[in-house]
């Protein structure tokens, strides 16, 4: 076998101007794929390794019936998931031995009880043990208890760089922050958590991959009580269109809270999605809920592709690269044809000389892979050029298009295997020469 | 000129397949995504060759004004629109619900015409908004200041009783009155037994629901008489002296903050912008797009006519012997040159058939897919004609090589 592997490789070097071309044209190719998959992988990947496939998104349907009269919702093209307060109370009542949280994500102030420092940045507000659920890294103190949640105590988990900013330096585990009209005492700091994309909290029409992190964590009925307004997607029945003002909220008129629950077996899934199920049905018989009984249990997966996070031209823009790709590939078949069967003469004296037709193939499949290879490796800087085009876009979800290892990978296999696909065809053909008529016109 | 004759090329063509298959496949994968790449390039440039109908140059935005009260009433407002047209530079400040290129606020009206056709049309109201954004009356009158509806976002919200007054733009105007003079018609509300009368049209003005700018729908925007008595969200746009946009720009925000100050929620900073920044923003994802598709079209282009180029001179030089001996017998280099291009022109077409069956069959994918409409029929007789020009460009350079055969390189043995 290494006779024809070298005879392959060295017909590389033969006619240099039409190996050149098909080098290029399948490099543009595959960096072409290359750059719009690594993309994809990027936006596709998981926000919470290791956490995220155990949470799901819980949503019955307590919507008023839908009216011709169009306010405008903006919401209304994203699949519904707000909760009412005591709706979702009643559910997580269902489950005590379950870990659930009901939160909003708000923008809030921080400050300083003195007032002399103050932060303005996202916060979580929930019922349950959210910080727990959903990882959020501790780094000194505790998060708050299910006790003091029931008590209504005033306590709050800050970020790393919101107790530093609000304390200058100083340690704030301990100390007091102002939030809303209330003081929130620190009982733990907890270190960067910022999920991409941010599916904890989806504010329809807000991007998902930007933003910073969550500043703090508060437990929800203290921070109601201590009037922290909440500033996010919220959904109010008719006789409460009071509901636009984000200083105060009606919680028995308005949705404004995700459900998400922690469920690791499918038995528990199963369990968790019939109680919502029987949840919604009672509801509308006992005609709290105004529509048909609908419910929902979401993984985090599949909540992010109801929520197209990852955009469509993404997803449209590697099927145009495939189909360039594909392109490149015809047009280097047709330049290896005609390289192989330019050499027709000494491919037939090869056959009279007694080699088989599987070495010929070889021998042809063998320079098709070589180019394919040499592609490969001219779009790897052609594929990070691209990636660096994608990211100077900065759509907000670009920076984060990196090639990686496994990647890379995948692209010198990907280019080996269209080498040698592209060749097939030619070195088929090659293998079919008549020997003894090339030979006769020498 | 006389054609050359089919039948000696299309034998050709059936004694060495290889070739003429490759060329053809190509053809067909490029007529596939090129038809569809300048679909998307189309959807994707049309919106920003709209003319947004606003003196941009002109125009601040102010956003984000959010009360901490709830709402603000409208002797805030009012205060606020006074505020902002006392700083020095200001030529019109007017309260809005309704912002082009902003979303914060927004309302929407399913109207209906007297010819049937509905639209699902982005309202802007606010006193004095059409002067603000520089909107050119085209007919008919502007509101007076007695008409209207109240915009009460703490009561019934947007409530318009019969009989408001509207402007629309000529877009829409021509989409709702398809026959006939829109001035003084009447627009039935979708629902319920409402009506508005037209009063005014203004020669452009781009909804700002930038998801919806296809399908003609671009300037699917009317303007209401209507006085904001409670909103949580205060917008204002701002006209000013295009030379000292930038002053005005800081001044506003000071002003601003003298104004509303601490009756504003804590951590939300108003916003006070150039419009044409926010255009240019709101436009960047497409501008974007359509230099990735206007580079893939390139592509596609160059890569097809090389192959074709690449192919058609690997060809000839397989059979210069026989063109050498239909030199010998009598043809001339025009004859040569012809069969040569005819051939080309044949097997483009023969890639062109499936081509377009892919083109569509990716189109009906997409629709599926991706909420794409149906790909317009034009597209495809002229993508067939750019393939077509394109193979017949590409293959002049090995047709002028064939026709310079000289007749005696029949003579000689190969």
């Amino acid at each position: 076998m290494r006779y024809p592997f070298e005879l392959g490789l060295r017909g590389l070097s033969r006619d240099l101007r039409t190996t050149l071309l098909a080098v290029v044209l399948l490099a543009l190719g595959l960096a072409a794929v290359m750059s719009m998959l690594t993309l994809l992988a990027m936006l596709s990947g998981d926000p919470l390794p290791g956490i995220s496939g155990r949470l799901h998104l819980a949503w019955v349907d307590s919507r008023q019936p839908e009216r011709s009269t169009d306010s405008g919702d903006p919401d209304r093209d994203s699949p519904p998931f707000l909760w009412k307060l005591p709706d979702a109370e009643a559910v997580m009542a269902l489950h005590p031995q379950l870990r659930q949280a009901a939160l909003a994500s708000t923008i809030l102030q921080l400050s300083e009880p003195a007032g002399a420092r103050s932060r303005n940045g996202r916060a979580v507000l929930a019922q349950g043990p959210m910080p727990a659920m959903f990882g959020v890294p501790l780094k000194r103190g505790r998060f708050w208890t299910a006790q003091e949640e029931r008590d209504g105590a005033r306590v709050a988990v800050l970020s790393e760089a919101a107790a530093r900013e609000l304390f200058d330096g100083e340690d704030a585990l301990g100390g007091e922050v102002r939030i809303g009209n209330g003081l929130f005492r620190v009982v733990g700091i907890g270190g960067d958590w910022n999920p991409r994309p941010r599916f904890h909290f989806i504010n329809p029409g807000e991007s998902t991959w930007t933003g910073e992190g969550e500043s703090a964590f508060l437990p929800l009925r203290a921070a109601l009580d201590a009037g922290v307004p909440i500033i996010g997607s919220r959904q109010c029945d008719d006789e409460n269109a009071g509901g636009f003002g984000f200083d105060s909220i009606d919680l028995a008129g308005c949705r404004w809270l995700a459900l998400w629950a922690e469920l690791e077996t499918t038995d528990e899934r199963d369990a968790y999605a019939a109680s919502l199920a029987a949840f919604a049905q009672a509801r509308f018989e006992a005609g709290v809920f105004e529509r048909e009984p609908a419910s929902r249990l979401d993984t985090v997966s599949e909540w992010l592709e109801a929520n197209r996070v990852v955009p469509d031209s993404v997803r449209l823009n590697l099927w145009l690269a495939a189909g360039l790709l594909g392109l490149c590939m015809v047009n280097v078949a047709g330049l290896l044809a005609a390289r192989f069967l330019r050499r027709g003469g000494e491919l037939g004296i090869r056959r009279v000389l007694g080699a088989p037709r599987a070495s010929v193939i070889a021998q042809c499949l063998v320079e098709a892979g070589a180019i394919g290879t040499l592609g490969g490796l001219l779009a790897l800087p052609l594929t990070l050029f691209g990636l660096w085009l994608i990211r100077i876009q900065n759509h907000g979800y670009t920076e984060l298009a990196h090639l990686d290892g496994r990647l890379f990978l995948l692209l010198l296999a990907l280019a080996v295997a269209v080498g040698v696909l592209v060749g097939l065809l030619p070195a088929w053909r090659a293998a079919r020469i008549e020997p003894v008529l090339q030979v006769k016109s020498l | 000129m006389n054609l050359p004759p089919f039948r000696p090329i299309l034998s050709a063509l059936r004694r060495s397949p290889l070739m003429p298959w490759l060329l053809a496949a190509q053809v067909a994968i490029a007529c596939a995504i090129l038809s569809n790449a300048v679909f998307l390039l189309q959807r994707q440039a049309g919106p920003l060759l709209v003319d947004d109908g606003i003196d941009g140059e002109r125009l601040l935005l102010v956003d984000n004004l959010v009360s901490r009260n709830g709402l603000w009433d409208a002797a805030r407002i009012a205060a606020g629109a006074e505020a902002l047209r006392a700083v020095s530079g200001v030529e019109a400040a007017a309260p809005a619900l309704g912002l082009p290129m902003k979303q914060s606020m927004v309302f929407n009206l399913s109207l209906r015409g007297p010819a049937g056709t509905t639209a699902r049309i982005s309202g802007f109201t606010g006193r004095g908004l059409r002067q603000a954004l520089g909107l050119e009356l085209l007919r008919g009158r502007d509101f007076t200041s007695e008409e209207g509806a109240t915009i009460d976002l703490a009561g019934e919200g947007v409530d318009v009783p019969s009989g408001t007054p509207v402007i629309l733009t000529q877009a829409l105007a021509r989409h709702l009155f398809p026959e006939g003079d829109a001035l003084g018609g009447r627009l039935e509300q979708t629902d319920g037994d409402r009506h508005l009368v037209v009063v005014g049209i203004v020669r452009h003005l781009m909804r700002y629901e930038l998801g919806q700018l296809e399908d003609g729908k671009a300037e699917f925007s009317l303007l209401l008489p209507a006085r904001i008595v409670s909103t949580p969200v205060l917008n204002y746009a701002l006209r000013a002296d295009p030379a000292r946009l930038d002053e005005v720009k800081a001044a506003a925000v000071a002003a601003l903050e003298r104004e509303f100050g601490a009756m504003q929620m804590p951590g939300i900073a108003p916003r006070v912008d150039r419009y044409e920044d926010l255009r240019r923003e709101a436009f960047r994802p497409r501008r974007a797009a359509i230099w990735l598709l206007g580079s893939v079209i390139a592509v596609v282009l160059a890569v097809t006519g090389i192959g074709i180029a690449g192919l058609s001179g690997y060809w000839v030089e397989q059979r210069l012997r026989g063109i050498g001996i239909r030199r010998a017998l009598g043809a001339t280099r025009g004859d040569v040159l012809r069969h040569f291009l005819a051939e080309n022109f044949l097997v483009v077409g023969a890639g062109l058939v499936p081509g377009s069956i892919m083109a569509y069959a990716v189109n009906l994918w997409l629709m599926q897919h991706y909420a794409l409409p149906r790909l317009p029929w034009p597209y495809l007789p002229l993508g067939a004609l750019a393939l077509w020009a394109l193979g017949q460009f590409a293959v002049i350079g090995p047709a002028r090589r064939a026709a310079a055969v000289p007749p005696a390189v029949a003579t000689r043995s190969a």
